[in-house]
């Protein structure tokens, strides 16, 4: 991963006083940075509390042990 | 922290002998330690002065590359065929994140793909060249 050299994002943007989570402005579309890790933090601890529903022998488990031991343990 | 009976530091170099003892919930429980612990906490506490620190643009590239990172877990691998990673990513936003994310922009393009080759791949490159495949799309 790099930043690319441009170090802009070329149709829209982030913008911290956005009063919605997304929103079309006169500059494109923009994003509320708050609103995104939240959203992300939010949407993270569904997955965890899912995949502890689900169980280590669902696909949904299998698929998280896979990868956590492609990372953590190979 | 203790996990399962264990010490972890939660950092991969560290525990990398270790963590094959976890049990299934002992990775639940690691995985929700670790990405508050690098990424998740580090970004609220920038971002609570974000507008006086310009922070901004570099923590929405953090979340989104958890958003990918995260998607490589839903899907149980790294993504290595061409346009996967944004399948990766897109597929982790529409199970888990605001549906607002899967809405149409005017141009027809929703917000989780402007996401992803505007500010994921337009400021931190997944892909060989997002721009290009965004214009074909």
């Amino acid at each position: 991963m790099w930043i690319v050299p441009r170090f802009t994002i070329a149709d829209g943007g982030v913008e911290v006083e956005l009063g919605r989570y997304v929103e079309i402005t006169r500059n494109g579309p923009e994003i509320q940075p708050m609103r995104l890790l939240d959203d992300f933090s939010a949407g993270w601890s569904k997955y965890l509390y899912d995949l502890q529903d689900a169980g280590e022998h669902s696909q949904l488990g299998n698929r998280f042990a896979n990868r956590f031991e492609e990372i953590f343990i190979k | 922290m203790q996990i399962d009976g264990q010490d972890y530091t939660l950092f991969r170099d560290y525990d990398l002998g270790k963590c094959h003892l976890l049990s299934y919930k002992g990775k639940i429980q690691y995985m929700d330690a670790r990405v508050r612990l690098i990424l998740i906490d580090p970004c609220k506490k920038s971002m609570a002065d974000a507008q006086a620190n310009y922070m901004g643009l570099i923590l929405t590239t953090a979340v989104c590359a958890g958003i990918s990172a995260a998607g490589t877990f839903l899907k149980g691998r790294r993504a290595s065929k061409k346009g996967e990673d944004k399948e990766f990513f897109i597929d982790f936003i529409v199970d888990y994140m605001d549906q607002v994310l899967q809405q149409k922009q005017h141009n027809g393009h929703s917000w989780a793909s402007w996401l992803y080759h505007h500010v994921r791949c337009g400021l931190s490159h997944a892909s060989p060249s997002p721009m290009e495949e965004w214009r074909s799309n």
